[in-house]
């Protein structure tokens, strides 16, 4: 996959990205920061929670290993990680597998 | 600034849709031909189908000065049935022909089966035929990923398609890399809780750029909403972006997608 940075005064000059070329966010880590963080809060807290409300259901232990409930907690430590891309590594674990039959 | 919604099912919406899209400088939407959410009885009930979302829904549309322009095709959901889908198919070519059809689609795959795959083949090769654009419907959830790659080593080992006339839809983090690379057209969907966000949209642009990037709403008869779409548009600006780089991607890509046969009549500003 080709990207290419596209460098500040090409952006200052165009006001727009030139064709085939990424567009870095004009916000700092900082910004996204402020932006993002209740909102990931929020995510994590109501995953968390829907653990819980399953754990102390009746026949949680039924579900326990349910393959969906074990992918999730690989998910969470694709969240952990220090590897980016972790939307897209997530969401290839929760893909249907090549050799599996869909 | 004005909006096109490139994917919208208006047969499942009602008429306060149009009102709020038309408040929101919605010009023109486009809606592909798709599962009603039972499996029609008859070939007969598709032409019916067809000429709905080709002649009435364009009348209610136009009460709100927007363009309506459809799609037409079997789609993947009742593909299933490779005879039943052959006789659709065979009256595919009068509804094509009409001013205001922009081509085949949304095709696709569903639970990427043998059979829904020979009929996406199969309307592939009409769309060739025909010199018509291709508007594709990648799988949900967990058959998103390998369907996007059948679909797309289809396409790419056929050697008679040409990206740039083709859309792959409903493309996330997984799916949009490896079709955007090879010159397909990726459109993202903001629906509520099984597709993107209107904050993943924001990143994906900001990854691969504005070149061939689409973004849509989908509403259908599920919970969708026609809004997601200028959530998305609002969402962009807050993440600092130029109005010249929104209107890119809101308006004048999707100008330059579905503008490809002349059928499509709002013009990109750039
Ligand atoms: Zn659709």
């Amino acid at each position: 996959m080709l990207t290419y940075n596209v460098t500040e005064p090409a952006i200052e000059l165009f006001g727009i990205t030139p064709y085939g070329m990424t567009m870095k966010s004009p916000k700092t880590a900082p910004e996204l920061v402020d932006q993002f963080y209740l909102h990931m809060r929020s995510a994590l807290i109501e995953t968390a929670a829907a653990f819980d409300r399953i754990q102390v259901a009746d026949a949680a232990s039924e579900v326990w290993q349910d393959p969906r409930l074990v992918e999730l907690r690989e998910a969470a430590l694709i969240i952990a990680g220090d590897q980016p891309e972790r939307a897209r590594q997530i969401l290839e674990l929760l893909s249907v597998k090549e050799e599996e039959e869909a | 600034m004005k909006i096109i919604e490139p994917h919208v099912h208006m047969i499942a919406r009602t008429v306060q849709d149009y009102e709020r899209m038309a408040r929101m400088h919605t010009v023109a939407i486009c809606e592909p031909a798709f599962w009603a959410g039972y499996d029609r009885t008859s070939p007969q009930a598709f032409h019916d189908y067809f000429t709905h979302i080709s002649e009435f829904e364009p009348t209610r549309a136009a009460q709100y000065l927007i363009d309506h322009y459809c799609w037409i095709c079997i789609n993947p959901k009742e593909a299933e049935d490779v005879g039943f889908s052959r006789e659709v198919i065979s009256f595919m070519p009068e509804f094509l022909n009409k001013p205001n059809v922009l081509g085949v689609g949304e095709i696709g795959l569903n639970k990427n089966t043998r059979n829904e795959m020979i009929i996406f083949e199969e309307q592939v090769e009409l769309a060739l035929q025909m010199d018509q654009l291709i508007w594709i419907h990648t799988p949900h959830l967990q058959d998103k990923l390998k369907g996007s790659k059948m679909m797309l080593d289809y396409l790419v080992g056929h050697g008679g398609v040409d990206p740039a006339r083709v859309c792959f839809d409903h493309t996330e983090e997984h799916t949009l890399p490896m079709l955007h690379e090879k010159g397909f057209w990726c459109a993202m969907t903001v629906y509520p809780v099984t597709k993107n966000s209107p904050e993943r949209v924001i990143d994906l642009v900001e990854k691969f750029g504005l070149d061939r990037m689409i973004v849509d709403a989908s509403g259908d008869w599920g919970p969708s909403d026609p809004a997601t779409l200028h959530d998305t548009l609002f969402q962009m600006r807050l993440r600092g972006h130029s109005d010249k780089s929104v209107e890119q991607l809101f308006y004048n890509n999707p100008c330059r997608f579905l503008g490809q046969l002349g059928k499509f009549k709002p013009q990109p500003t750039d």
